[in-house]
């Protein structure tokens, strides 16, 4: 009987139920509140979106849920994008979710993405723009709260590994809607000192709101602009901020920000530690070497030196005194004894001839001519040789 | 005269008049000269030594591992 009323079996008006739900919600975004959260051994996760005055049945399945940046749970407000369709043996229509944000995120998220991808296909992110620290900055400016936890960490890990440098600290806004300004313009004051050698740029950590103003377009650009290397420390570790990618070195925290940058200095320390133990030890040696050199003509050793000089000279005197002493002695007794002996022949009545080499005991020592002098016992005559006369016979 | 130089002076004149190269009266000046620069090493040697100690005794110690 015909009514023009149409007439289905289940399978049919199911399958045409999920044409006409499948083909009017290809693609949708819903905001509700998560309930009823169940993850399933196979991975996938099955859960209810509902507000106020309605409720939808949801899936997530495995391989979606794992490229979620959050863990879903129950109370969580979200904005799910996915089509609609309907599970057929159950008879009800459900949402299959391609993608999940928090609330509220979402729209801060894309746009943050946006950015991310403008400012990387423009460059600012490239790996070869990061440039290295200077290993041993002597001014280091810190662009944080002067009131932060932050600083003061810096501080304390600066001054512990560090020596000789100085710390400008420029007090900056980094929480709120007026921070992006404040950082811009700290960065710029830091940026027209010529003797900043290194910035850190850094907060604690906050939700990723109270860091948005480090994903701000002109803050990103600013701080890829800085003319010496730029540390960014924002204190969390999960949303990176667009200011870390563009900056050269991004730290974790603030003290490991302080850390990397004394690295080089602390580790220089130990060494100039031992550099300076074996330079004491040698300078040591050398002293003593010098000394032992020293010691060989040092005053008193050259007082010695001249002293043994004199003392020769002396010894020389008193030897060459001694010696004419005892030879003028010893010539006075052969005179002595001479002059007996000659006494004793002239009291005999030989006289005794002198001449003027000496005493004469040989006819053969005198010549023709010579004059001598003859000794007797009571006085001397002067004579001369008048001739040679030839001895025949040996008397 | 830098402290090689004067050490090297002096080792020549206590040579000289320890083998007697020069005569008397010149060794007397050389003496006289040695004296003079001897208190001058002597006051360097002095010195250096005060260095060397002063910085042996300036070891600091280290932050990281404070002696116990």
């Amino acid at each position: 009987m015909k009514t023009g009323i149409p007439d289905y079996n289940v399978s049919e008006l199911t399958f045409l139920v999920k044409h006409t739900l499948e083909d009017h919600f290809p693609v949708v975004r819903v905001r509700g509140e998560i309930s009823g959260f169940k993850a399933a051994v196979s991975g996938h996760c099955y859960f209810s979106l509902k507000d106020e005055d309605a409720v939808i049945a949801a899936v997530l399945f495995r391989q979606q849920r794992s490229r979620l940046d959050f863990t879903p749970r129950d109370g969580m407000k979200v904005s799910a994008l996915g089509r609609v369709t309907v599970y057929a043996q159950r008879g009800n229509y459900q949402l299959i979710c391609e993608t999940m944000e928090e609330d509220g995120r979402g729209d801060i998220l894309y746009r943050m993405e946006r950015l991310k991808q403008k400012l990387k296909q423009e460059g600012l992110f490239n790996p070869e723009r990061k440039r290295p620290l200077p290993p041993y900055p002597a001014v280091i400016a810190v662009v944080t709260s002067a009131r932060g936890a932050a600083l003061q960490d810096v501080i304390k890990v600066l001054s512990r590994r560090m020596r000789g440098f100085r710390l400008l600290v420029k007090d900056t806004l980094v929480q709120g809607s007026a921070s992006a300004a404040s950082i811009m313009a700290s960065l710029d004051c830091v940026y027209a000192r010529r003797d900043v050698e290194a910035i850190i740029l850094t907060r604690g950590g906050g939700s990723m709101e109270d860091l948005l103003s480090f994903s701000n377009e002109d803050v990103v650009r600013k701080v890829a602009a800085s003319p010496v290397p730029l540390i960014c420390a924002i204190g969390h570790e999960v949303d990176v901020s667009l200011a870390e990618l563009a900056c050269d070195l991004r730290a974790a925290t603030p003290s490991a920000a302080a850390e990397i940058l004394s690295a080089p200095s602390f580790q220089i320390k130990e060494q100039l530690r031992t550099v300076k133990a074996s330079l004491a030890q040698s300078m040591t040696h050398n002293l003593e070497k010098q000394s032992w050199r020293f010691k060989a003509c040092n005053q008193e050793s050259l007082r010695n030196l001249i002293q043994e000089q004199v003392n020769t000279k002396a010894q020389f005197l008193d030897t060459w005194r001694q010696e004419t002493l005892l030879m003028l002695e010893h010539r006075l007794i052969q005179w002595k004894q001479a002059c007996a002996l000659a006494k004793e022949i002239l009291n005999r009545g030989f006289p005794f001839i002198q001449a003027p080499g000496g005493p004469v005991k040989t006819a053969a020592e005198l010549k023709t001519g010579e004059r001598i002098a003859i000794y007797f016992q009571d006085g001397v005559k002067q004579a001369e040789i008048l001739a040679d006369e030839q001895q025949k016979d040996s008397p | 005269m830098n402290f090689e130089q004067k050490m090297k002076r002096l080792e020549d004149i206590a040579a000289q008049i320890r083998e007697s190269r020069v005569d008397f009266p010149e060794q007397l000046a050389l003496f006289k000269e040695g004296s003079h620069l001897a208190s001058e090493v002597e006051k360097e040697l002095a010195e250096a030594e005060q260095i060397i100690q002063e910085i042996k005794a300036s070891e600091p110690e280290d932050p990281e591992n404070p002696p116990l």
